[in-house]
């Protein structure tokens, strides 16, 4: 399990994190949301040892991270951060086989290349194999990550937005993936992302962040509350139902005032000309 | 590897071994005149001063190359190399501010041994703290890098200028006995002492090789895959410090010659292991070098092998900027 106790950073003057507690629950997908700039990213970096914290403790299984080596880390924490933008021409095979890095450290033994081919299979990137990653369109890239990620064979993944720059098409498969990896592998995810609504449909439990501090944290049907809501983001929120799930909406809220009264735009004159 | 790799560095690996056969013998072409007049004993001592050059040309060659490689892994970037920043250039204030602040009869400057280890140990520091002052925030902006490489040399040379002005012509005479040092004006006595020092950094870097490929994914992505990379980018600095140190007060400054052997590996070879790479680099700067250099030879020295790699290199310097920037 991994636990997280005061952690506090900042860059420059800046405080991004206040004395942040926090447990990450084992074999579910765990949904970090809130405004830009709320931390959210820089929470991810520290609890992944990408960043060291100013103050704070990181415990994975109770031992401390900060007294591991970082190769052993990587045996139990895989990363993968918002901007890929390598212009190395590696083939997805390539890419996936450095995966196995901190298991081989780059001399492949035969568990690592079972390892290789099972991620390459389970991600179906078996007929694009030998292409080289620059060449792909944005999801087959993005599943090209994932596999070097499974192939790190890790116990939890962290994930800063998967979903940046993928089409909803592309977003949704994604987001199907990562459910059946915590299905398939036990894993543990840790997702950063924008949309509260792949969040509510798609994650187990979200934690919602504000100013560098955690404000609330929950099941996604405690959580999915115009109250809390519209404190975290600071915005009119209107929660509906559709299918058993609760979805919301947060644009044209001058409709939704007149659909289920749940929005607190002020019914203005003009609504009669609509 | 693919077959075409392997084929690719066999004709390179025959191409060097061809060129330097042709640099040990290629004086009894342009001095025919020995071989009529000379006798054995004058033979063996040129073939022996030339063997000699040529063990200091190929291992500095490998330390220029693997130096400008993992460099460019380093600042993520495949246009700098560790002599365009202006590194070379320190050099030269190093030695002439010893000289200058020590005097000409201090053991620092007269014993080579010493003056070498010292030299060697203040453009190491003075690396690293431009690595901390300059690379370190603008990793990504290459004109701003290059810009900074153009001051860093003039300033350097300017500098180095201005001391020897006030110079007393003792002091000028060691200064210019320690700079000006080049392929055909190579000091034998260090020769011996540097070439194992070369090797074990050659070897060092091209352990590492595994590594460095997976620094080639970016700082983010390395560390999350368990590379320390703060004490890896520190540790490889200093090979690169001492790499440059070495190369430039053994066979002089040659700007160009990693940038162009780094880059033509990049272009025939299309791969990213650092592995066929460094073995790769290698051969080609070799290749270069040693072409340049029997060319210049067959020319009557009309011209020195620096200038001929910088004119190369410069022109191709001038033409990757101008590829990178169109994409």
């Amino acid at each position: 399990m991994i636990e997280i106790k005061k952690i506090s950073q900042s860059y420059g003057k800046k405080q991004i994190l206040y004395d942040v507690d926090l447990k990450i629950k084992e074999n579910k997908i765990t949904a970090l949301i809130g405004a830009n700039g709320a931390g959210k990213s820089t929470l991810l970096s520290v609890i992944s040892r990408l960043l060291e914290p100013i103050s704070g403790e990181i415990f994975i299984d109770n031992v401390d991270i900060s007294k591991m080596k970082s190769i052993e880390i990587a045996k139990i924490i895989a990363v993968l951060k918002q901007t890929n933008q390598i212009n190395l021409r590696l083939t997805v095979r390539e890419l996936v086989t450095f995966g196995r890095f901190p298991h081989s450290k780059g001399r492949l033994n035969n568990e690592d290349i079972e390892k290789i081919e099972e991620a390459i299979k389970y991600l179906k990137l078996k007929d694009i194999e030998d292409m080289y990653i620059d060449e792909l369109s944005g999801g087959q890239k993005q599943r090209a990550y994932i596999a070097m990620i499974l192939a790190q064979d890790t116990k939890y993944i962290f994930l800063d937005e998967p979903l940046n720059n993928l089409d909803m098409k592309y977003a949704v498969e994604m987001m199907t993936i990562l459910q059946n990896l915590v299905k398939d592998y036990n894993k543990t995810i840790v997702i950063v992302m924008h949309d509260i609504n792949f969040a509510a449909a798609f994650c187990d439990y979200i934690v919602a962040m504000k100013d560098g501090r955690i404000i609330k944290e929950g099941t996604v049907d405690e959580m999915m509350d115009k109250k809390i809501l519209d404190h975290v983001f600071d915005h009119d929120f209107c929660i509906a139902g559709i299918n058993g799930k609760k979805v919301c909406v947060y644009f044209n809220q001058l409709t939704n005032q007149r659909l289920d009264g749940t929005s607190n735009v002020e019914v203005k004159k003009e609504e009669g000309s609509l | 590897m693919n077959k075409r790799q392997v084929k690719l560095l066999i004709i390179f690996g025959i191409i060097a071994v061809l060129l330097g056969i042709a640099y040990l013998t290629v004086w009894l072409y342009t001095q025919r005149d020995l071989l009529i007049y000379g006798n054995a004993n004058v033979y063996f001592k040129i073939i022996r001063r030339r063997a000699v050059q040529l063990l200091a040309i190929v291992v500095s060659t490998g330390l220029i190359t693997s130096s400008s490689l993992v460099f460019q892994t380093l600042t993520k970037n495949r246009i700098l190399t560790p002599s365009v920043l202006g590194f070379d250039s320190i050099f030269l204030v190093t030695q002439t501010l010893l000289v200058s602040l020590l005097g000409v009869s201090s053991i620092l400057i007269s014993n080579v041994y010493v003056n070498f280890i010292i030299s060697t140990l203040t453009m190491i520091v003075i690396t690293i703290i431009m690595y901390q002052l300059v690379l370190k925030k603008n990793k990504n902006n290459v004109v701003l890098l290059l810009l900074m490489g153009m001051i860093i040399s003039s300033l350097a040379g300017s500098v180095s200028n201005f001391i020897q002005v006030f110079m007393n012509p003792d002091q000028f005479q060691s200064v210019l006995s320690l700079t000006t040092v080049s392929l055909t004006n190579i000091n034998e006595q260090l020769v011996y002492i540097l070439v194992p020092i070369m090797v074990v950094v050659v070897v060092l870097i091209y352990r590492k090789n595994r590594i460095y490929d997976v620094m080639a994914l970016g700082d983010d992505q390395a560390i999350g895959l368990g590379v320390e990379y703060n004490k890896e980018t520190k540790i490889t600095l200093v090979y690169i410090a001492i790499a440059v140190a070495i190369s430039t007060s053994l066979i002089g400054p040659l700007t160009f010659l990693g940038l162009i052997a780094v880059n033509g590996t990049r272009e025939l070879f299309k791969t990213t292991k650092h592995k066929v790479m460094i073995v790769a680099s290698f051969l080609l700067g070799f290749i270069v070098l040693m072409a340049g250099q029997v060319v210049v030879e067959l020319m009557d020295n009309r011209t020195s092998v620096s200038v001929l790699i910088s004119l190369i290199g410069g022109s191709y310097m001038i033409y990757l900027i101008l590829k990178e920037n169109k994409l």
